[in-house]
């Protein structure tokens, strides 16, 4: 395998190969997923301001609409969403929230809580490219 | 490392508030910036990359050279012209000046200003257009961080005036011992790592905290200074300088002698000083990026687990944090460091092999590539968004306290600025650059240390596992949930 035709030759069989495999995958697997987040997402807040059974996961896909309705058992500081910036306060409850997904990636749901209390991630949105 | 401005255990125990408030007062969030974290990496992207560093690999092994290329370096002078402008002692005045002046300014961010670390100066400034701004520029212009290292001016202005004053230079008390070699270095990267990751007991290190930290390293560093001569320490004993000293090997650029010149493509990492500790560096770096990668993800359940056990025990929740992660962050160290080593060893089985230490060494250099890629993969989205915020607010806006020196304050973060498919192919193709590049070092330095192509060709094959190990691990983590 020394010669330089030979070399040339594995190289552009390489390039080919990967070429040919990154193809068929992508083409397999689209991104977009059926498997969304779809009408109002509810998320119940405890006294302590801590999520009711945890931190849950919500997926969309770009250009989807998020509809989120935070019921809080007390009152809170504020509900922010990260990465899209949007802070509501909590005085109330419950806490809505309706915004077009228009940024990939992950970003959390917060609850700041009263009194410098500290804050609790209530939700995680998955929005897939 | 994300930003975090205030506690937030993973999951699990919540802090009860009061300490929560105590140790952590509430800052006025503005911009709050923990933003966007990125989506993982999808199985396919995953399995064709992997597939890919396979194929490559073995491609790479079939048409290899066989004669070394890559360790006479080859370095020539640029036009003088250049080196009069660039080396001249009005830039190293200058930026000396620069250097101390940030330097300066991080401290006084620090003690002064706002503690939330997304808001101020001292903490941006050093996890992100320091710590990972300077590898890129060491990578792209040579060891820029020499000119503007603070410590080097101070110390160099200092003996200066020493100098002037008794007529003879300083004298070093001390000889530098060759086989501490790169070992304070690595002790300093985790100790930075450790602040970075892990110091702050659940959220970001304090602007508090960073501040303390730098003047504790800056009183080491004189002192070392003071006994081992200011450019001897600079030169060997400094962590910065050796850290992005390191990846400056993988430019084309280097000044010598007060001349700048270029060498021709990967010819400087073969010539990286072979010293006592000089894997112990590369790997270090390799193991943080492993951990700051997998601590709220691929590790988040073990470190869940072991935290739990440490506040079990008694330990308080902050402290729980600190010995669960410095626990994982020492396993990672280890398990990174064994691979290397286990190929090493495996490598040692081939006929006309040197010691395994020196073996060890002689290859520590083949993994910077990999270092690097790992820091790209891990950081690229973190750091656009990171100096956005360096550029607009925190530039206008050093100490959080509402002032607008630049017209920028009112600037934010554009998370819009890359998508995931675009951090996705950045991430994998940084990986596999990185791991072709590694395999390129390696087989090159082989035809050196060995005695025949052929036990060059089988010392390889460990290598290998070694290289492909890293790159499927650096994917593993990428397509898992990171942070």
């Amino acid at each position: 395998m020394q010669s330089r035709a030979a070399r040339l030759g594995l190289i552009a069989a390489v390039v080919v190969a990967a070429i040919v495999v990154f193809v068929v995958l992508r083409d397999n697997n689209s991104n977009t997923s059926s498997n969304t987040s779809k009408g109002v997402q509810v998320l119940n807040v405890d006294a302590r301001g801590n999520p009711v059974g945890g931190v849950k996961t919500l997926t969309y896909n770009k250009g989807d609409q998020v509809e989120l309705r935070v019921n809080l058992a007390k009152p809170e500081d504020a509900v922010h969403v990260h990465g899209y910036e949007i802070e509501k306060p909590a005085k109330q409850s419950p806490v809505t929230f309706s915004f077009p997904a228009k940024l990939d990636g992950v970003f959390e749901v917060e609850v700041h809580k009263l009194n410098e209390s500290g804050d609790a991630q209530i939700a995680e949105l998955h929005v897939n490219p | 490392m994300r930003l975090m401005p205030r506690l937030k255990l993973a999951t699990g125990l919540a802090l009860a508030s009061p300490v929560a408030a105590l140790l952590f007062p509430d800052a006025a969030s503005a911009h709050a910036l923990v933003g966007r974290k990125d989506l993982p990496v999808p199985a396919w992207l995953f399995a064709w990359g992997a597939s890919l560093v396979l194929i490559i690999s073995f491609a790479l092994l079939s048409v290899a050279w066989t004669t070394a290329r890559l360790q006479d370096e080859d370095w020539r002078a640029m036009p003088r012209w250049l080196s009069a402008a660039v080396l001249n002692a009005g830039t190293q005045l200058v930026c000396g000046l620069i250097g101390v002046g940030l330097f300066v300014v991080v401290l006084y961010a620090g003690f002064r200003g706002i503690e939330d670390p997304t808001q101020n100066f001292s903490v941006v400034f050093v996890f992100y257009t320091f710590w990972l701004g300077l590898v890129v520029l060491s990578v792209l212009f040579g060891d820029v961080f020499r000119a503007f290292n603070p410590w080097r001016a101070i110390g160099r202005t200092i003996s200066g005036g020493f100098r002037l004053a008794a007529g003879q230079s300083a004298p070093a008390p001390l000889r530098y011992p060759e086989k501490f070699g790169r070992w304070p270095a690595v002790l300093g990267v985790l100790l930075f790592v450790w602040l970075e990751l892990i110091a702050g007991g659940g959220a970001s290190p304090t602007p508090h905290d960073v501040a303390i930290a730098t003047i504790v390293y800056s009183a080491i560093t004189f002192v070392c200074m003071g006994l081992f001569g200011v450019e001897e320490w600079i030169e060997r004993g400094e962590t910065f300088n050796a850290y992005f000293g390191m990846f400056a090997r993988l430019g084309p650029f280097e000044a010598r002698d007060g001349e700048v010149g270029r060498r021709r493509f990967l010819t400087g990492a073969p010539q990286w000083a072979v010293v006592p500790g000089a894997a112990a560096l590369v790997l270090t770096s390799i193991a943080v990026t492993s951990f700051d990668g997998a601590q709220e993800g691929v590790f988040s359940g073990v470190i869940q687990w072991t935290f739990e056990r440490c506040n079990d025990i008694g330990f308080s929740l902050p402290n729980s944090f600190r010995i669960a992660n410095s626990i994982w962050l020492l396993i990672t160290l280890v398990g990174v460091s064994g691979l290397y080593w286990l190929g090493v060893t495996g490598m040692h089985t081939v006929r006309s092999s040197p010691p395994v230490k020196e073996l060890g060494r002689s290859f520590a250099h083949t993994l910077i590539p990999i270092a690097l890629a790992y820091l790209v993969a891990h950081y690229f989205s973190a750091f656009l968004y990171q100096e956005q915020a360096q550029f607009t607010y925190i530039l206008s806006d050093p100490l959080g306290h509402g002032s607008d020196l630049f017209g920028t304050a009112g600037g934010g973060i554009n998370y819009g600025i890359v998508g995931s498919n675009t951090v996705w192919y950045v991430q994998v193709a940084a990986l596999v650059v990185g791991h072709v590049t590694a395999l390129t070092l390696a087989h090159d330095r082989a035809l050196k240390v060995y005695d025949s192509v052929r036990h060059a060709s089988r010392s390889q094959y460990f290598m290998l596992a070694v290289m492909v190990g890293f790159t499927c691990f650096g994917l593993f983590l990428l397509s898992q949930a990171n942070a």
